[in-house]
């Protein structure tokens, strides 16, 4: 714990209004990032991890409204209190995020190498064939064997794993200091999950980038994570090391959780 | 053996994955490829594979929810594929199907006691108040209350909408069910609980069982046999007790290796499979 | 909507009740050559055309025989269209194939056109003739329209698991598949409709719809003597009337598709 907080969470509260009234899906939640850590928001489907990985990105779903009293501190600077251009130009420069599903993340009709080549292109690459030649380099990084001429191509001809990959090499052509990870690879086998998560590892350790990553799945999280934060009906229950999380749980509910993990006999 | 309640044979299904103009198939995938295997009555046999490896599409034409290619399925000495429609419909009543995503597997527009009763209606197995509590009965067996008959779908979670599906499969009494990644969509504690409830149903009905599957870990407990599926082929299929212990084939290693390990102080070595 | 809703049922109370409300009898022809092409007043507020009929009475009796027409008309073609698009869809292989191949041909040739070479090799019509005539012309939309859905929703987990079940065909298609095409078919009627009235109209004005002296919106308007500019009352109600329901139709209709449908995916 001795590096610096990069990311800082005080009291954050999340509402949905619709016509049937408002529903508090994060309700006061406070943690803290250190720059280079990957911790792991952890609980089941509703628990609200997803609204806090929105809510860090301000890409908010209509009629979901933060609360007055939360307070977001990103590398020094108030997150909520930033206008929209400058949480633009943050946005995939300092901080970004994998999606779940990278069939519906990327664009279908532009080749994956050109979606990459975007983000530079955004966030100051003045040069095309510059960004190009970086989304190449990029997309060589996170394993895509024949980068060059991968990059060529649409995301339909791409398998699954794959397409994450190049999710992947968006999320980091700016070297951010904090990628939020909802659900990686849950929408992949269990194979090409192995082979991502090996990704997502060594460029953590090369890149020394922070690493929220949002996942339903404690066995993803024993495999990736140093800390975990347990998330149950819009409250963190639990925030500890992964080996206390996994072998001293505080929280009944957390040893509940682990408890049903199926796990394979020879891995007990 | 005796006791074989199914048995496939050289299953084969075929999907176009180019046409001609005037819809003749131009190029095609084997999406099952030569699949046999037998499964013994009270027995749970796990299909097991990720994505695209035709698991599902077994599953199916075992049904006949899909016409396949070629082979054979027999169900308790019946020709499945050769049947007529209306025997057909009346073998239905012994082989059912849970389905993975109790979201869209159930009518949003009708009732719970409506979706559990449409089997017991179509095999006139008991109709009016005895249909009734049939339904009762049955949704009380699966951890639901009677009164939920009354509902729609909407009104339930997910591990609910699932045991709802349940019902709705076992209200026919059948003998045989597939649960087609069954337990797939649903969160930790829920399938933990759902698992349970199928075992236990399995128990008090003797049911038959092909639990199709894409995670190893989540069939363990259950599976009496387990095959491995990849690419349209059963690669090896044997005991579950041998398969976890001493898996023979690469790809059943490879699987293994991946399931990761909800410990932080456990490293296991990954084996990669390269496709030969 | 609102407004929208308000004329439509001011315009079908209208229809309902006209004995009730009309001044005058609408076929009344009074000898006095004194009654001919009177301009609006107290005692025939929208006029008289050249048989001195009260143009008011006849708008009001046009409102039945117009909307009348309309309304069957629409709910041939949508009987017509969901049973040959659903049994398009349901059956597929052949029996689709020719069953799109007709539709095809049917759309190819346009409506209007249609209409008049059927209507010129039968001679003029009945009113009953007139709804056949355009509910069997206005069928191939909506079996197109039906056939898509059918083929979407015969492919749903609940169907699926339906046919499973042992449920006879016939009512998996009943219980299942036919409740969810009600919100489409009820959009796609109100739509047609406002095609149908101005169709009806246009036949019925160049006298090959509904014939004289039973009054339609449409051939109100060719009994204005002259020039239409000569006696205008004669030519703006009627045509007040058409524009007025066909606006208020395509409102509600237009509302109805963004309510079920808020993306308008079903478009074209």
């Amino acid at each position: 714990m001795t590096a610096p907080v990069l990311l800082d969470v005080r009291d954050l509260v999340v509402t949905y209004v619709s016509d049937a009234g408002a529903v508090r899906a994060v309700d006061g939640v406070s943690f803290a990032v250190h720059a280079g850590e990957t911790v792991a928001l952890v609980g089941e489907s509703g628990c609200g991890k997803t609204s806090v990985a929105f809510a860090l990105m301000r890409v908010m779903a209509p009629g979901a409204r933060i609360g007055a009293g939360s307070r977001i501190t990103f590398d020094g600077a108030d997150l909520l209190a930033l206008d929209e251009r400058a949480m633009c130009d943050l946005r995939g420069r300092k901080i970004s995020m994998i999606f779940q599903e990278p069939a519906s993340a990327l664009n279908p009709v532009m080749k994956v190498g050109a979606q990459v080549a975007e983000v530079a292109l955004l966030h100051g690459e003045r040069s095309k064939r510059a960004a190009w030649d970086r989304a190449v380099a990029m997309l060589d990084r996170t394993g895509i064997a024949d980068a060059a001429r991968r990059a060529h191509q649409y995301p339909h001809e791409l398998s699954g794993g794959m397409r994450q990959r190049v999710l992947i090499a968006m999320a980091l052509m700016m070297r951010p200091a904090l990628v939020i990870a909802d659900e990686p690879t849950s929408a992949l086998d269990v194979t090409v999950q192995a082979q991502i998560l090996d990704l997502l590892r060594d460029l953590q350790r090369e890149t020394g980038m922070a690493v929220l990553f949002i996942t339903h799945d404690f066995g993803v999280v024993a495999e990736l994570c140093s800390r975990a934060m347990v998330m149950r009906a819009g409250r963190i229950v639990e925030d500890a090391p992964v080996d206390r999380i996994f072998h001293a749980p505080a929280d009944p509910y957390t040893a509940e959780l682990l408890r049903a993990v199926p796990r394979l006999t020879a891995d007990r | 053996m005796s006791d074989t309640l199914i048995s496939v044979s050289h299953l084969t299904h075929e999907f176009a994955a180019r046409r001609t103009m005037f819809g003749a198939p131009q190029a095609t995938i084997r999406a099952v490829n030569d699949v046999s295997f037998d499964i013994a009555r009270g027995e749970t046999l796990a299909l097991v594979g990720e994505s695209g490896c035709g698991k599902t599409t077994t599953g199916r034409a075992i049904l006949r929810l899909i016409e396949p290619t070629s082979g054979h399925v027999t169900f308790d000495g019946i020709d499945v594929l050769t049947l007529q429609r209306e025997p057909l419909r009346r073998l239905r009543r012994r082989m059912q199907v849970v389905f993975q995503d109790p979201h869209t597997s159930l009518d949003p527009r009708m009732r719970v006691g409506r979706t559990v009763r449409e089997g017991i209606e179509a095999h006139e197995l008991a109709e009016g108040a005895e249909a009734d509590a049939r339904v009762a009965r049955t949704l009380e067996e699966v951890g639901l209350r009677a009164s939920d008959a009354a509902k729609l779908p909407h009104e339930f979670s997910g591990g609910q909408r699932q045991r709802i599906a349940i019902a709705r499969a076992l209200a026919v009494e059948p003998e045989f069910v597939v649960l087609d990644e069954a337990v797939s969509a649903l969160d930790v504690t829920v399938q933990a609980q759902v698992l349970a409830l199928l075992m236990q149903l399995q128990r008090d009905r003797g049911l038959t069982y092909l639990f199709i599957a894409h995670n190893l870990a989540v069939v363990e407990r259950i599976a009496t046999r387990v095959a491995v599926m990849y690419r349209g082929r059963i690669v090896e299929i044997a005991a579950a007790a041998a398969l976890y212990s001493s898996p023979q084939h690469g790809y059943t290693k490879a699987l293994l290796s991946a399931v990761p390990v909800p410990d932080p102080r456990v490293k296991k070595k990954r084996i990669v499979w390269d496709g030969n | 909507m609102k407004f929208a809703a308000a004329v439509l049922v001011l315009f079908v109370v209208v229809a309902v009740a006209a004995p009730a409300i009309a001044p005058h009898d609408p076929r009344a022809t009074p000898q006095s050559e004194t009654q001919k092409n009177l301009p609006p007043s107290g005692a025939h507020p929208f006029g008289t055309d050249q048989y001195s009929r009260d143009v008011l009475s006849r708008v009001i009796y046009g409102a039945r025989v117009s909307l009348g027409v309309a309304v069957v008309a629409v709910m041939l073609a949508l009987t017509l269209g969901a049973a040959i698009g659903a049994v398009a869809g349901y059956a597929g292989g052949w029996t689709d194939i020719i069953c799109m191949r007709v539709v095809d041909a049917m759309l190819s040739v346009p409506r209007v056109l249609l209409l008049l070479v059927l209507v010129a090799s039968t001679g003029p019509l009945t009113v009953g003739g007139i709804i056949v005539l355009l509910g069997c012309t206005g069928w191939p939309g909506t079996s197109r329209l039906v056939r898509g859905e059918v083929r979407l929703l015969k492919e749903r987990d609940y169907v699926l698991a339906s046919r499973a079940t042992g449920t006879p065909e016939w009512r998996v298609f009943v219980l299942h598949v036919l409740p969810g095409l009600v919100p489409q078919l009820l959009v796609t009627g109100t739509l047609a409709l406002a095609t149908v009235i101005p169709l009806e109209a246009g036949l019925s004005f160049l006298g090959l719809g509904v014939q004289p002296p039973t009054a339609s919106w449409g051939n109100i308007i060719s009994d204005a003597a002259g020039r239409p500019g000569d006696t205008w009352w004669v030519v703006l109600f009627p045509g007040l009337a058409i524009v007025c329901t066909v606006l208020a139709v395509n409102t509600i209709g237009e509302r109805l598709r963004e309510r079920i449908d808020p993306r308008g995916r079903s478009r074209t």
